[in-house]
């Protein structure tokens, strides 16, 4: 699932833009970025998350943790072998 | 630190882009779940 602080009208605006994204695209815009900051992700010199990914297992348990600097992007193969390791 | 590693992930119920209400509780003892966080829309983070 995506998570940003934009609205979910944002979301589904990006989501259209994108060709309808299937997956979930989660709006933590009020009160502004209380999930990513109970993940300890928010950004408060822009006020948005860092670019982060963070899998949680099936007992709702964090099993990888990953912070992305600026301009960099995860590496989708490297998501999936971490979600191989928890099957 | 929150959330970290080996620790319980911290339960949320947030808004999609459909307007309904999402908890990561309701995926428990279902699925895996991806938080993929990003920056703004419409932006390359």
């Amino acid at each position: 699932m995506g998570v940003s602080c934009d609205s979910h009208n944002s979301h589904r605006a990006w989501s259209n833009a994108l060709g309808n994204i299937r997956y979930p695209m989660l709006s933590d815009f009020h009160p502004h970025g209380a999930m990513v900051k109970a993940y300890g992700l928010f950004n408060e010199s822009n006020g948005a998350p860092k670019r982060s990914v963070i899998i949680v297992d099936k007992q709702g348990v964090v099993r990888f943790r990953q912070e992305y600097a600026p301009g960099t992007q995860p590496n989708p193969t490297d998501i999936l072998a971490e979600l191989d390791k928890i099957k | 630190m929150p959330a970290e590693v080996g620790k319980p992930a911290p339960d949320f119920t947030l808004t999609n882009q459909s307007g309904e209400k999402v908890s990561l509780s309701q995926f428990k003892g279902q699925k895996n779940v991806v938080l993929s966080f990003h920056v703004f829309d419409f932006t390359g983070g």
